[in-house]
């Protein structure tokens, strides 16, 4: 299987530490992924706001793309905001003729291939657990994470909503409920990881700007609930999360105090370090939360 | 209700005979306008509506009303259907903005209504009608996003920040002293990078994007 790599916007700029140890992780691992160099921004949440047309229009090029240009069989995406525009955009045209042709006739004006809405998309999280899995990650480990407590979390868009990543119909699709995926990949490297209550709760992160202070609050809720369950760092799949958990949470602990104060990091910076790899190749320095000084205290770097 | 003579005895036990009679409707059709309605439908994300049977699935599920007091979208779609846009703009017009997109209520809703997005169609309404006065937070990073996805093809998020409180009139927000050794921290870490990867042939796609959005 020939896999597409779109990192997204994101992976781009701030989050280059998630771009970075995703690839570590693959590569260790044996999964090649081929960048797809020429992608533009999936449009988000504003392109469906805005304009629907235009919404289907920014991911199928991407998909596009992937299939005509890079002949990829599936394309991943390590972002819960990019996973949700790919797979809205395929659920579109499969079950609406008019979007589809929409797509198909904009693909054509811009001398593009004809895809036609059925490339497989797939979370980096959700193809690392079923390609790979916590059996291969527990044997791989070189330094293992014991006495490291991590709280799991998800965020949003990762299995939601079900009319789109048809969660319950896939078999290789995580729990939409209770997500586990992550879980049990961490718990691999030989961490602990604890319960926590707020793993599939919402960060704000969409309204980071628009509405700081309900953002922040949300945000606040889930990393003190981290912190009370007893972890010491708090684990994430997606970018967007990680910008409103993670460079906000500077100006969240001004306002709900240090209850909230708590480091967050890429969940494939954490195996890689399991791996063996270096802080410095994982860009464990990024994280305005510092997650230097509890991975250092732990003895792990 | 009307007074009802019928006499009706169970087991000694004398029943009055309202049992005979229908509820009341709970909706009064002389009262309806499918006027609102037939405008949310047709704007993005708006079209499943009309599929809400009120359940409330979505709003026993939603992450807001623990936060934000009567936030309420099965009411939204209530009080559109219903006509009521009196209501709408008096009591809920700052509300209805705020949902933050968890995409809890599309997952669950039993009817297939894209809750999420009929929400957000529901603000964009009221925006369009400009019951706001001035450009929202919402309206304002919308088009800057957009703009520049068109005009680049990808998002910088140093540009999309500084443009947004430049747009609202909070450009001296961004120059805090919080703001500055972050945006320090960035640039010497290497994740501000000045000058942006461009995309080979996205000036023709752009022109055709745009066509879209006239």
């Amino acid at each position: 299987m020939k896999l597409g790599y779109f990192p997204g916007c994101s992976l781009k700029g701030m989050a280059r530490a998630y771009d970075e140890s995703t690839k570590i992780v693959a590569e260790g691992f044996g999964i090649e992924l081929m960048e797809v160099d020429d992608f533009n921004c999936c449009g988000a949440l504003e392109a469906k706001g805005s304009n629907e047309k235009l919404s289907y229009m920014l991911p199928a090029r991407v998909m596009d793309s992937a299939k005509g240009r890079f002949h990829v069989d599936a394309v991943v995406t390590p972002c819960n905001g990019c996973y949700h525009s790919l797979l809205r955009t395929n659920a579109a045209m499969n079950e609406n003729a008019n979007a589809k042709s929409d797509v198909i006739s904009f693909l054509k004006d811009v001398g593009y291939g004809s895809y036609e809405g059925d490339l497989d998309v797939r979370h980096f999280l959700e193809l690392f657990y079923n390609e790979v899995g916590p059996e291969k990650v527990k044997n791989a480990v070189k330094k293992s994470l014991k006495g490291l407590k991590v709280a799991s979390y998800y965020g949003c868009l990762y299995e939601r909503p079900k009319t789109i990543t048809k969660t319950g119909y896939k078999s290789n699709r995580d729990d939409s409920e209770n997500p586990y995926f992550q879980d049990e990949l961490l718990a691999a490297t030989g961490a602990e990881v604890v319960k926590f209550d707020a793993a599939a709760s919402c960060c704000g992160g969409a309204h980071a700007l628009q509405d700081e202070s309900l953002s922040a609050t949300l945000s606040a809720t889930i990393l003190s609930a981290a912190k009370k369950a007893g972890a010491d760092i708090l684990a994430l799949p997606c970018p967007l999360c990680g910008a409103a958990l993670d460079i906000k949470q500077p100006e969240i602990v001004k306002v709900h105090g240090n209850d909230a104060k708590i480091p967050v990091v890429y969940f494939t910076q954490l195996i890689g370090l399991a791996m063996g790899k270096s802080a410095k190749d994982l860009k464990l320095t990024d994280p305005i939360s510092n997650p230097m000084e509890v991975l250092k205290s732990k003895g792990l770097v | 209700m009307a007074e009802n003579t019928d006499k009706m005895v169970i087991d000694g036990v004398e029943l009055v005979g309202i049992w005979k009679e229908f509820m009341p409707s709970r909706i009064l059709y002389e009262d309806v306008t499918t006027e609102f309605l037939d405008e949310v439908k047709k704007l993005p994300g708006g079209s499943t509506i009309a599929r809400c049977y009120q359940c409330g699935t979505c709003t026993g599920g939603c992450t807001l009303p623990e936060f934000v007091d009567k936030f309420n979208p099965r009411g939204f779609i209530n009080l559109v259907r219903r006509g009521h846009y009196d209501i709408l703009v008096s009591d809920y017009k700052d509300l209805v903005w705020k949902c933050v997109s968890c995409n809890r209520c599309t997952h669950r809703c039993p009817k297939g209504v894209n809750t999420q997005e009929v929400v957000r169609a529901i603000a964009k309404f009221l925006e369009d009608r400009k019951v706001f006065g001035k450009l929202t937070n919402d309206e304002a990073f919308d088009e800057i996003f957009m703009d520049e996805v068109l005009t680049d093809g990808r998002i910088d998020e140093v540009k999309i920040v500084k443009d947004f409180y430049s747009k609202t009139g909070r450009l001296k927000d961004m120059m805090s002293g919080d703001q500055l050794s972050l945006g320090f921290k960035m640039f010497t870490s290497g994740r501000i990078k000045l000058f942006g990867g461009k995309i080979k042939d996205w000036k023709k796609v752009s022109q055709r994007l745009k066509e879209e959005l006239q």
